[in-house]
């Protein structure tokens, strides 16, 4: 499976590409902001994007219908380090997988496959 | 009593947001290194890497509860160290260098008399202006100004920049742990610790921060420390 990873933080890009290449993903592409994802996304057309909510220059709220525009079928997590009642409802509303950050790669690996 | 209650919490509140963003970043991206520690040896780029994150994540645990404690008024937190000497050029300059996502190129411009040093503990007047600088970047426009100039027996270290300054019903608030004004909301993340943690750095060795406006209307964020006496 093919996913981009979004996440202004260099060194969890980083994390996540290790974990998620030893999980079997191919990581296609690496964005640090919601307005870079949008790009990245239509440059690889990944089958799935990891998506942190929090970012500068375009949050991955304001990403997420831009994402579906280019692929309705686009595989979207939420990677968020916490996640109030507005995020959750948030992301039930919009039909994305929401998964709260942790050392461990297997809840997102699966997220991504079930999404 | 009540409105006691209703700040403590949410001051509560906020610790509890700060600790559960900000904090949980580094300490999950922390374990997620550790755990795959020995899986890049074939590759010394990868391995080198991953070495100077769990390095860079490790410092940040720590500076972010060192910075949340001293914000927060513990005082048990604040430094043990005397006040040294500590020449403003210098520690302004590294403070503008620990700064991240600045645009390539952009220089702090300074207007400091040469030699110019205040009384504070090793490291604290940078630790303390990388606030206000971080601040002024962030939530004020380009480009930022750091002018100092004796005042009888005190430096006053000031840090001006050209955005909307900060509206003056929040200057009292500005310095309070986890205070973040409307525009900081909504410019994006962050945990209104800043100038809190420059003020109790600057508080503890009996200097204070004084929170004004520009000239144009910016933001003029000042460190007032004691001068230190000219080398002989």
């Amino acid at each position: 499976m093919r996913v981009v990873v979004a996440d202004d933080e260099p060194d969890v890009r980083f994390l996540l590409r290790l974990q998620l290449q030893l999980a079997g993903f191919e990581v296609v592409g690496e964005a640090a902001s919601g307005e870079e994802v949008v790009g990245v996304c239509e440059s690889t057309r990944p089958d799935g994007v990891v998506l942190d909510l929090l970012m500068p220059r375009g949050t991955g709220f304001e990403a997420i219908p831009r994402l579906r525009g280019l692929d309705p079928d686009l595989r979207i997590v939420a990677y968020t380090a916490v996640a109030g009642q507005f995020v959750r409802d948030e992301m039930a509303r919009l039909d994305v997988a929401l998964v709260l950050k942790t050392g461990d790669i297997r809840p997102l690996a699966d997220a991504l496959l079930s999404a | 009593m009540g409105d006691e209650k209703a700040d403590l919490d949410l001051l509560r509140r906020r610790m509890i947001n700060v600790v559960g963003h900000e904090l949980r970043t580094p300490i999950t991206t922390l374990r997620g290194l550790a755990e795959l520690l020995g899986t890049t040896e074939g590759d010394p780029e990868a391995t080198e890497h991953l070495h100077a994150a769990v390095r860079r994540a490790a410092r940040r645990a720590e500076s972010l509860v060192d910075d949340l404690l001293v914000s927060a008024g513990v005082s048990t937190a604040l430094p043990v160290s005397e006040p040294v000497p500590t020449d403003v050029v210098d520690a302004a300059r590294a403070a503008w260098a620990e700064l991240e996502d600045l645009p390539e190129g952009l220089d702090l411009e300074l207007d400091v008399p040469d030699g110019l040093a205040v009384l504070i503990h090793k490291g604290g007047l940078r630790r303390a202006l990388a606030a206000v600088l971080d601040n002024a970047v962030r939530y004020g426009a380009l480009p930022v100004v750091l002018a100092a100039a004796v005042e009888g027996d005190s430096v006053r270290v000031a840090v001006r920049d050209a955005g909307p300054g900060i509206p003056a019903a929040d200057r009292a608030l500005a310095v309070e742990p986890f205070f973040r004004g409307e525009r900081a909301v909504t410019a994006g993340p962050g945990i209104g610790m800043g100038l809190a943690l420059a003020a109790a750095l600057v508080a503890h060795h009996g200097g204070s921060l004084v929170i004004g406006e520009a000239e144009g209307g910016g933001a003029e964020v000042a460190l007032v420390l004691p001068l230190a006496p000219a080398p002989p």
